[in-house]
């Protein structure tokens, strides 16, 4: 039995967060709610819980009973459906449902249309709001998910995927990182990759996703994939307008989806792609790519990197996303130094001896660990 | 970062991704060695101290995200500590947490049931407004025009529900159910 005292906590961190949650909490209610917090490590222990308590929520499964219910109360006035056979959350996620009918009637049996559909998918077995998989990599790792149609994801160094595949699509949300996706063919389940508001749709096809601070950077090595916003993307699965055989480039006429399409050997970045911009113009933002080009950009799956006339601040860059050991350029004439070489991801003393080798480096180590490199010829002012 | 530019969710119903996000990590600790009272006071005890000591801007913008943010760098601190305490033993592998098939950990699994077991004593409007927030992701206007009751009661339906199936829960987690 608790305290009557933590009941009390337990109560106003509950009020806290629908009262956080409901609007976005002004700076007022931001400071109160710290200041709170603030009283004692209980406080923030009743947060913290019901914050896993949120997210324990999400989980589909612990709804069936409540649908069921639901279901039974109103099976005298089951109203037809005919909405789009996607998940509800993410048609709604997208904006994808317009103006709502008039609501006030509605009340229990709108409720129960959208339950007598889900509990209709679950009889079936579908699942329409099926577990979503999570997975990520550490720092330094490389990982291969086979997933359950065949398709393989090899994530790259501190990358997080999420899952999802339902009845009617394979869904996936790129959070953070790098991967590679080889996907298997299964024309009526469109492969769909988010990344923020872009959606990457392929059949069969091989491509790299690299979520970079500068913008997300698509590279197709096989197939052809389609680029769309996340709205067209919902829409298009709802009306199942997307014709996998449409023809190259990109398209905006009235009503249809502006989205671009990329084949294999072309790289894009999809921050190019914008609803108001000329179709000619985004199509021409695809760039074409050598061989040679692609196989290096895709050779961290070999934990190698290779880099051609790069300078050396950018090396450093990619090899400090692999390490948790950094190693820092100190003056920009190095910096901009330009390096050709392949280099094992994980070693560092490996491209600190090539570039010693290459001569005029010092290097010293400082109190964090991490190793500092500077021009030998460079005089500090 | 882009996803900043977007910082209004797109519904304000649903759980924010950067809580799904950093409370991934945490469940999952929580779940594998947190399973004690002890272990879940002592992190919110470092995050308290972490709190007090931690002053900027942000965390008035954004108070959720950092103490989400905050509580899961102290998992991952203690996970990294752990590691070099005790690097290539086989005893230390058993009580790392395994990243694959989290989910499928007996704990998660007892959780849920006891969560769903919960959730079905809670009345039905409450189980029902519950359901919409999280597993729609509607708001609370948006519940309220469904179920037909006025915006307070939504708030009330949710408040109360937290706290009952905290309460339920709570006493599953200190080891009262065998």
């Amino acid at each position: 039995m608790k305290p009557a005292s933590d009941q009390t906590l337990l109560r106003e961190a509950a009020a806290w967060i629908v009262r956080l949650r409901e609007h976005d909490a002004g700076e007022r209610d931001n400071k109160a709610f710290i200041d709170w917090l603030k009283q004692s490590p209980v406080h923030v222990q009743h947060y913290l819980e019901l914050v896993a308590l949120e997210v324990d929520l999400a989980e589909p499964d612990l709804h069936r009973h409540t649908l069921e219910e639901l279901r039974s109360e109103a099976s005298a006035n089951v109203i037809a459906w005919s909405g789009p056979g996607i998940p509800i959350v993410e048609a709604q996620a997208a904006g994808a449902i317009a103006a709502p009918l008039p609501r006030r009637q509605r009340r229990w049996f709108a409720v129960a249309a959208v339950v007598s559909v889900l509990t209709l998918a679950a009889l079936l077995g579908i699942t329409l709001f099926p577990r979503e998989q999570h997975y990520q990599s550490a720092v330094g790792e490389l990982r291969s998910i086979t997933l359950e149609d065949g398709s393989v994801v090899t994530l790259n160094t501190q990358t997080e995927l999420r899952v999802r595949y339902t009845a009617g699509a394979r869904l996936l949300e790129l959070d953070r990182g790098e991967a590679l996706f080889g996907v298997a063919k299964d024309a009526a389940r469109p492969f769909q990759v988010r990344v923020d508001d872009r959606v990457i749709e392929a059949l069969g096809t091989q491509f790299n996703v690299h979520r970079r601070v500068d913008g997300v950077v698509l590279t197709v090595v096989e197939g052809r994939v389609s680029v769309m916003s996340r709205a067209d993307a919902a829409a298009g699965l709802a009306q199942r307008t997307i014709d996998p055989a449409v023809s190259s480039g990109a398209r905006a006429t009235q009503g249809v989806p502006t989205m671009v399409e990329v084949g294999a050997g072309e790289q894009f970045r999809l921050g190019d792609l914008s609803a108001g911009a000329d179709v000619a113009t985004t199509a021409s933002r695809v760039a074409r790519l050598d061989e040679s080009e692609v196989a290096r950009l895709v050779s961290w799956t070999q934990r190698r990197l290779a880099f051609n006339a790069a300078p050396v601040a950018e090396v450093v860059a990619e090899l400090n996303r692999y390490n948790h050991d950094q190693l820092r350029v100190d003056d920009p004439d190095l910096a901009l130094r330009q390096v050709t070489g392949t280099f094992n991801a994980n070693d560092l003393d490996a491209f600190v001896g090539f570039l010693q080798q290459e001569g005029g480096v010092v290097v010293r180590t400082d109190a964090q660990g991490n190793r500092r490199l500077q021009a030998a010829d460079v005089q500090r002012h | 970062m882009q996803r900043n530019d977007n910082r209004k969710p797109a519904h304000p119903g649903l759980v924010e991704d950067w809580v799904r996000q950093w409370h991934r990590q945490l469940r999952r600790f929580l779940d594998q060695r947190l399973a004690s009272e002890a272990d879940a006071q002592d992190l919110a005890q470092e995050v308290y101290l972490r709190l007090l000591r931690f002053e900027s801007a942000d965390l008035v913008r954004n108070p959720q995200a950092y103490l989400c943010k905050m509580a899961s760098h102290v998992v991952s601190e203690w996970k990294q500590e752990a590691r070099q305490r005790m690097p290539h033993s086989s005893q230390g592998l058993d009580v790392l947490p395994i990243e694959d098939d989290m989910d499928d950990t007996l704990d998660l699994q007892r959780r849920r049931e006891s969560l769903g077991r919960a959730l079905e004593q809670l009345p039905p409007n409450m189980r029902a407004a519950l359901m919409l927030h999280h597993l729609d992701g509607l708001s609370y206007q948006q519940i309220a025009d469904e179920l037909g009751v006025t915006l307070r009661m939504v708030r009330r339906y949710i408040e109360d529900g937290y706290v009952r199936l905290r309460q339920r829960m709570g006493t599953t987690r200190r080891g009262t159910r065998p």
